[in-house]
C-alpha cells in the first residue's frame, strides 16, 4: 500500500536562469492541477478545508502540493518546491534540492543557456536529481528551440529529445511538462514503516503557532499529537499541526507520510531550536542516524551593520536572529566601532545576499541602519607563523608583523555575446583578473572564464559588467581558494582623526586611486561645518590623498516676510531631518549614507 | 496671555507686472493687466467679506505689495485704501506702505497715492548700475529712479524705502559700494550738490538682500544649465558686512538681517512678521496669520477671482453677528459686529446700538425685547433663499461663539480643526484659503525664536515669559548655551522699561535689577524690569539657519 502510494508522488523543483520563466511556469502548473485528491473530495474534507482556509495564515509560497490526473488515468501528487534563482543563493537552492527527486530545467528558447542555468544544473546533478529540460517562450519571434536543445545537449549533456517546447505565458503545451515529470522524475523511495526522518528545508516564525518547519518526509510518518525530536539539539516538542501546502496557504491534515512534502507546527517558541538541514524524528522511535545535512557554507562577504539609533541594538539583534531562521547562510557576531558604537559583523554569501538582508532589515523590521563597506576574509600569516583570518579591516595586525597576506579568489564564468568580449576582458583586467578560458557556446555567444580576487567583484562588478555589455552578459562565480597578494590597509582621517568604520583593505596597486576617489566622494557628502575639514586617506600613517571641505560662510535666508514664514519653517524642518541622519564622529558630522555610498565608486 | 486686543496688519497683494525679473519668484504675472478690473473688484469683496470676522480688530499697518502695485491705475489703489478704511478700524497713525517700481511714479500718480493716505513708499531700485539692472531683467534705469524719487519727495513723501540686492552675477564689490553710496546720498545725510542744504532726504529705510537663486526663475534655470555661477560666499559676505558698517555711518541702523532704517523709521508692518503678530493677507497668494492659524489665499489670479466670487455669492446675505447686511447696505447700516452674543437660541444684543440688523433664520424673533430688528427692511432682509440661510446657520454658529471683540484666540487652544478656532471665518471663505498650519504653543514659541532672532535686538526673555508663561531659559537654555559656545549667539542683561523714560532702555551697562539713571522719575516709578536678551552675533547673522534649526 505504502509503496503504491509513493509511486504516485513526485517531488520536484524548477530551476532556471532569471527571467527564463520559472514563476510563470509554476503558476501554470498550479492552474492546471487541482488542489485535492478525489478521495479527499469524496470525504468532503472540502468543508473542513474551507474552515481551515478561513483561519489559515498566508505563507510565502515556497512549496505547493498539486494533484494531477495524468494521461494514464492515475492521480498523482506533485510537490513543487520553490528555489531562489540568484547565484548568491546557491545555498538556498541546495536546501530545496535536497527535498526533491527531480528538477525541471527551464530554458528560454531565445536566450539559450545562461550562466546560472549551468550553475543550477550542476547543483542539481550534485544532488542526484533527475533533470527534465523544458524549452520556454516559444511564442517569441526570436525563439530558436532546436538550437537551444542542441546547446543543452552539448554543453550540459542532457538528452532533449523529449523536452517539451512550451510557452508558459500563453499556456501552450504545459501538460507535456506534467507528463514528463510523471514519466521521468523518480518516485520517492522511503518506507512509511521506518522510523521517522524528515528533512527541514525551510522554516517560518508565526507568532501564534511558533516556528513552523517545512519538511520532506524521507521515511516514516508524523501525526498531530506525536512527540518529535530535533536531532541536532535533541529537543522535543509535541506536534500541534501537520499539513501540506496550497498556493499561499497552509492546509492542515492528519498525517504526513514518507515521500510527502509539508509542514509541522509544534509550538516551538525559540527560533534557535530549529535548524535548516536538521532531521526531525520521533521521540519514542527515533532514527539512528540523521539525514546528511548540508555542508556549512562559507560566507564570502562581510559588512558591519549598526543601528542608527543605539537604543535599537536589541531590535537589530532580534531581527538578525529571525532572518537567520530561514536563512542559515546569514551569520552575525557582535562588534564595536569607535565611530558607530555597538553593532554586528555580518556574513553573507555575496553582495546580493547582503543587499537583500539589509533591505529586509530596513523594511520588514523597520530598522534604520548604518552599514559599513563590505569586505572579504583575508588570510594573514604572521612572522611568528600564526595564521589569522580577518574580515574586519580594523583587526589587521601591524604591517611589520605580517609575513604573508592572501585574499580569496573566485572562478568567474561570464557568458556574453561575442561583440562584448573586448569590454569584458578590459573590465576583468582592471579588476586584477587572470584569464583562464574562452569557448563558444554557439556561433554568437562566448563563455569566458576568469579568476578574479573576490574583493574586486563584491562592490559593483555585476553592474559594471551589465553596463559594458548593454545588459547581455550573465555571470556566476564560486570561491576557489586564496592567492597571495600585496594588500594594504587604507585609513581615512577626518579632521585629523582616523574613522575606523571607513577603513578598508585594498590591493597595493589600487590604493592610491581608491584613496583619492574616496576622499573626493567624502568631500561631496560631508556637509560644510563652521570650520574647515581636512579629509585624508592614508596608509600606515602616510597620507596618500587629501581633500578639504571648506567652512561655510553663509547659511541664512535674507528675506522672511509674511508669505515666507511657512516655507522657511519647512526648510528648517528639512535641515533638521538631515541633521538626524548625521553621526557625530569626533568633531565632524557625517551622514549615515557616507559609510556605504562612499564605496560605490565606479 | 490674551492677544486678542492686539492690532493687526493688512497685507494686500497686487500681482501685476510688466515683465518678470530674472530672480523673481514672487506670485506675479506679466502681461495680465487686463484682469486688473476684475481683480480689484474681487479684492474689495474679499476685504468686505472677511472684515466681518475681523472687523473688531484695529489695523495698525496696511502694506500694498506685489508684483508692481504702481503699475495699475492709481484709482484702484485709492479705492482699495478707502475700502480698507471702510471695513476695518484703521488707526489714525497707521503706516500705509506701497511698493513701486522706478519708471511708474509720475507726479500725478504720486499725488493720488498721497491723497489716498499712503505714507510710506517702497521703491525697487535693486542696483545703481544700468548694466546690472539690465542683466537682472529690470525694465527701468537709474535715471528713472532719481527722477521718481525727486517727484516723490516733492509730493511730500518723507518715508521712503529703497530695495537693493547684492551678490548679483557680475556685480563687483565696487559696484555695490557705489550703489550704497548713491542711495544713502538720498538719506538723512543728504547733501544737495552746490547748495548748502542739509535737510534730510526722503530715504529713511534701505533693504539689502543677498541674492537667492530660486527654482523656477530665469536665474534658477540658468544655474541648473550651468550657465550661471552663484556669487562666491566670501564676496557675498564681504558685501554684506561692508553694507552694515557703511549704512551705520550714514545714519541707517541695522535692525533686521536685511533691513536698515533711520531710527524711528523701522517698517512697522514687517515688524509684525518678526514679532509673530497677526496679519490678514488679501489678494492672490496672500498669506495670513489669524487666530493661531497660518494660511494663504490661492495663487492664480483667475483662481483667486473665482474663489472670492463664490464666497461672495455664498455669503452676501450673511447677517449674523459680525455680519453686515450687504443686501441693503445703504439702508441697513445700523449695525456693528461687536454688539451681539449668541446665547444658544439666537443673537442677543449687548449694547445699546440702535436697531442692529436682523440676525436671520435662527433668530428668536418672538422674544421681541431681546432681539434687534431691522424694521426698515424687514421683508428685504428675510429674502434669502432658505438654502443660504441654512448654510449660515452652520457656518456662523460654529464650534466657537461670536462674542464681543472675539477674534484672535491665541490662548484658546486652537490646535486641531481651524474652524475650532472659534470664528468660522475660514469656512466662509472656503475655496479661497489653503495650506492651514495651526500654530500651537510649541509652534508659537519656536516661531518667536526663529523670527525674533532676525532682529538685531534679538529676543527678550521677559517678553517670552509674559507671552508663554514659561522661562525662555528653561525651554531653550541648553540650545542657547550650545549656540553661545559656538559663537553664534550672545546674551545681554538689560532693563525693559514699560514707559519710555527717554533713555535707551536696552543699555547693557545697566546691572540687572537696577533702574537706569537717565531720569530721576523713572527711578522712582520702578517700572524697569530686569530682562535678558539673546541675539545673533555677527557670525550668527551669517549662519542664521544653523541657529534657527535648533529651535524648530
Amino acid at each position: 500500500m505504502s509503496h503504491n502510494r509513493q509511486n504516485n508522488i513526485r517531488n520536484f523543483c524548477i530551476i532556471a536562469h532569471i527571467d527564463h520563466g520559472k514563476s510563470t511556469l509554476a503558476d501554470r502548473l498550479i492552474q492546471m492541477t487541482g488542489v485535492l485528491t478525489e478521495r479527499e473530495m469524496q470525504e468532503q474534507v472540502l468543508d473542513t478545508m474551507d474552515i481551515e482556509r478561513e483561519r489559515g495564515i498566508t505563507i510565502k509560497a515556497q512549496a505547493v502540493r498539486m494533484v494531477y490526473k495524468a494521461k494514464d488515468g492515475q492521480e498523482y501528487i506533485l510537490n513543487l518546491i520553490d528555489t531562489p534563482g540568484h547565484v548568491d543563493f546557491n545555498y538556498e537552492v541546495s536546501r530545496s534540492l535536497a527535498a526533491c527527486e527531480g528538477a525541471v530545467l527551464v530554458v528560454d528558447a531565445s536566450q539559450g543557456i545562461e550562466a546560472q542555468t549551468l550553475a543550477n544544473v550542476y547543483l542539481a546533478l550534485e544532488h542526484d536529481l533527475e533533470i527534465i529540460p523544458v524549452i520556454n517562450k516559444i511564442d517569441l519571434p526570436s525563439a530558436r528551440p532546436e538550437e537551444v536543445k542542441k546547446e543543452i545537449e552539448e554543453v550540459i549533456g542532457l538528452d532533449c529529445s523529449e523536452a517539451p517546447e512550451i510557452s508558459a505565458k500563453n499556456g501552450i503545451n504545459i501538460e507535456a511538462v506534467l507528463e514528463q515529470i510523471i514519466k521521468h522524475v523518480p518516485a520517492p523511495k522511503g518506507s512509511e514503516d521506518d522510523p521517522l526522518r524528515a528533512l527541514i528545508f525551510d522554516s517560518l516564525y508565526d507568532s501564534y503557532k511558533g516556528v513552523i518547519v517545512h519538511v520532506r518526509i524521507m521515511e516514516g510518518a508524523v501525526r498531530t499529537g506525536d512527540t518529535i525530536r530535533l536531532m541536532s539539539t535533541g529537543k522535543e516538542f509535541i506536534v500541534t499541526e501537520v499539513g501540506y501546502f496550497r498556493p499561499g496557504q497552509y492546509a492542515p491534515c492528519d498525517m504526513l507520510l514518507a515521500g510527502d512534502v509539508g509542514y509541522i507546527a509544534a509550538s516551538i517558541k525559540n527560533v534557535r531550536d530549529t535548524r535548516i538541514g536538521d532531521t526531525v524524528t520521533l521521540a519514542d522511535r527515533p532514527a539512528s542516524e540523521p539525514l546528511p545535512g548540508y555542508k556549512k557554507v562559507q560566507s564570502m562577504v562581510f559588512c558591519g551593520i549598526y543601528p542608527a539609533d543605539g537604543a535599537k541594538y536589541n531590535d537589530l539583534r532580534d531581527a538578525l536572529e529571525k532572518l537567520h531562521l530561514n536563512d542559515a547562510a546569514l551569520t552575525f557576531e557582535p562588534e564595536t566601532s569607535g565611530a558607530l558604537g555597538f553593532g554586528f559583523r555580518c556574513g553573507f554569501l555575496g553582495l546580493l545576499h547582503m543587499e537583500v538582508i539589509q533591505e529586509r532589515l530596513e523594511r520588514e523590521y523597520d530598522l534604520d541602519l548604518v552599514t559599513t563597506a563590505p569586505s572579504v576574509v583575508y588570510r594573514i600569516t604572521l612572522t611568528d607563523g600564526k595564521v589569522m583570518y580577518i574580515d574586519n579591516p580594523t583587526n589587521m595586525p601591524p604591517a611589520a608583523s605580517i609575513e604573508k597576506m592572501e585574499e580569496p579568489v573566485v572562478k568567474a564564468t561570464i557568458m556574453t555575446p561575442e561583440e562584448y568580449v573586448g569590454n569584458i576582458m578590459e573590465l576583468s583586467q582592471e579588476r586584477r583578473g587572470t584569464y583562464k578560458d574562452m569557448s563558444y557556446i554557439d556561433r554568437k555567444r562566448v563563455m569566458l572564464t576568469y579568476e578574479l580576487p573576490l574583493n574586486e567583484i563584491i562592490y559593483d562588478f555585476f553592474d559594471a559588467l551589465k553596463s559594458r555589455t548593454k545588459g547581455y552578459a550573465s555571470f556566476d562565480y564560486e570561491l576557489i581558494g586564496y592567492q597571495e597578494s600585496e594588500l594594504v590597509k587604507l585609513d581615512i582621517m577626518l579632521n585629523g582623526e582616523i574613522v575606523d568604520a571607513l577603513s578598508f583593505i585594498v590591493h597595493k596597486d589600487k590604493a592610491y586611486a581608491r584613496g583619492r576617489r574616496i576622499a573626493e566622494k567624502l568631500k561631496d557628502v560631508i556637509p560644510r561645518h563652521q570650520f574647515e575639514i581636512p579629509i585624508q586617506a592614508c596608509i600606515g600613517g602616510k597620507i596618500i590623498a587629501r581633500e578639504t571641505v571648506k567652512a561655510f560662510r553663509k547659511d541664512v535666508l535674507a528675506k522672511c516676510y509674511g508669505g515666507d514664514i511657512t516655507r522657511k519653517k519647512k526648510l528648517l524642518e528639512k535641515q533638521k531631518e538631515g541633521k538626524k541622519r548625521m553621526r557625530q564622529i569626533g568633531t565632524v558630522e557625517v551622514p549615515q549614507e557616507a559609510f556605504m555610498s562612499v564605496l560605490k565608486l565606479d | 496671555m490674551d492677544r486678542r486686543n492686539d492690532s493687526i496688519g493688512i497685507y494686500i497683494h497686487i500681482p501685476f507686472c510688466k515683465s518678470k525679473c530674472y530672480y523673481c519668484d514672487f506670485n506675479s504675472y506679466a502681461g495680465r493687466e487686463n484682469l486688473a478690473g476684475s481683480y480689484f473688484d474681487a479684492l474689495y469683496k474679499e476685504i468686505m467679506l472677511r472684515s466681518r470676522r475681523l472687523g473688531g480688530r484695529q489695523v495698525c499697518s496696511v502694506f500694498i505689495g506685489g508684483g508692481t502695485p504702481s503699475l495699475v491705475d492709481p484709482g484702484y489703489i485709492t479705492k482699495l485704501i478707502d475700502v480698507c478704511r471702510e471695513h476695518f478700524h484703521v488707526v489714525d497713525d497707521a503706516e500705509i506702505s506701497m511698493e513701486s517700481n522706478p519708471g511708474t511714479l509720475t507726479y500725478d500718480r504720486l499725488r493720488a497715492y498721497r491723497d489716498a493716505g499712503v505714507n510710506r513708499l517702497s521703491i525697487g531700485l535693486q542696483a545703481w548700475q544700468d548694466r546690472i539692472l539690465k542683466s537682472i531683467g529690470r525694465i527701468h534705469n537709474r535715471q528713472q529712479f532719481v527722477d521718481n524719487l525727486k517727484a516723490a519727495e516733492e509730493c511730500g513723501f518723507d518715508n521712503i524705502n529703497v530695495d537693493l540686492i547684492f551678490g548679483l552675477p557680475g556685480q563687483t564689490l565696487g559696484d555695490w559700494m557705489e550703489t550704497l553710496e548713491a542711495v544713502t546720498g538720498f538719506g538723512p545725510a543728504k547733501h544737495v550738490s552746490g547748495q548748502s542744504e542739509h535737510r534730510p532726504g526722503p530715504v529713511k529705510h534701505i533693504s539689502c538682500y543677498s541674492l537667492a537663486i530660486e527654482e523656477g526663475t530665469v536665474f534658477g534655470d540658468r544655474l541648473d544649465a550651468r550657465l550661471l555661477e552663484p556669487a562666491d560666499d566670501g564676496l557675498d559676505r564681504e558685501m554684506y558686512h561692508r553694507a552694515v558698517d557703511m549704512l551705520a555711518e550714514k545714519g541707517f541702523r541695522w535692525y533686521e538681517i536685511s533691513n536698515f532704517a533711520v531710527p524711528g523709521y523701522e517698517c512697522r508692518h514687517n515688524l509684525l512678521y518678526w514679532k509673530t503678530r497677526e496679519y490678514a493677507g488679501f489678494g492672490a497668494g496672500a498669506h495670513s496669520y489669524l487666530d493661531a492659524v497660518r494660511f494663504n489665499n490661492v495663487y492664480g489670479i483667475e483662481e483667486y477671482i473665482r474663489a472670492v466670487d463664490n464666497a461672495y455669492n455664498r455669503n452676501k446675505y450673511n447677517r449674523y453677528a459680525c455680519g453686515r447686511c450687504e443686501y441693503n447696505r445703504n439702508e441697513c447700516n445700523r449695525y456693528t459686529c461687536s454688539s451681539y452674543v449668541y446665547d444658544g437660541n439666537g443673537f442677543v444684543g449687548t449694547e445699546g446700538d440702535a436697531d442692529p440688523a436682523i440676525p436671520g433664520r435662527n433668530a428668536n424673533r418672538d422674544s421681541g425685547e431681546d432681539m434687534a430688528y431691522c424694521k426698515d427692511n424687514a421683508d428685504a432682509c428675510m429674502e434669502t433663499a432658505a438654502g443660504e440661510a441654512e448654510d449660515h446657520a452652520s457656518v456662523a454658529v460654529g464650534p466657537g461663539r461670536m462674542k464681543k471683540g472675539d477674534s484672535a484666540a491665541y490662548s484658546s487652544g486652537a490646535n486641531s480643526c481651524p474652524d475650532a478656532a472659534g470664528s468660522g471665518f475660514l469656512k466662509d471663505m472656503d475655496g479661497l484659503h489653503e495650506n492651514f498650519d495651526v500654530i500651537d504653543k510649541e509652534g508659537a514659541m519656536s516661531e518667536f525664536m526663529i523670527l525674533g532672532l532676525r532682529l538685531t535686538e534679538g529676543v527678550s526673555s521677559a517678553e517670552f515669559e509674559e507671552r508663554f508663561g514659561e522661562r525662555l531659559e528653561d525651554k531653550y537654555g541648553g540650545k542657547l548655551d550650545m549656540l553661545a559656545a559656538k559663537g553664534l549667539i550672545e546674551a545681554e542683561n538689560m532693563l525693559a522699561g514699560t514707559v519710555g523714560c527717554g533713555a535707551d532702555r536696552r543699555s547693557s551697562e545697566i546691572p540687572s535689577g537696577e533702574s537706569c539713571n537717565a531720569d530721576e522719575s523713572c527711578k522712582e516709578a520702578g517700572s524697569c524690569k530686569p530682562d535678558r536678551s539673546y541675539k545673533l552675533t555677527r557670525l550668527g547673522f551669517d549662519l542664521a539657519n544653523t541657529v534657527f534649526v535648533e529651535f524648530i
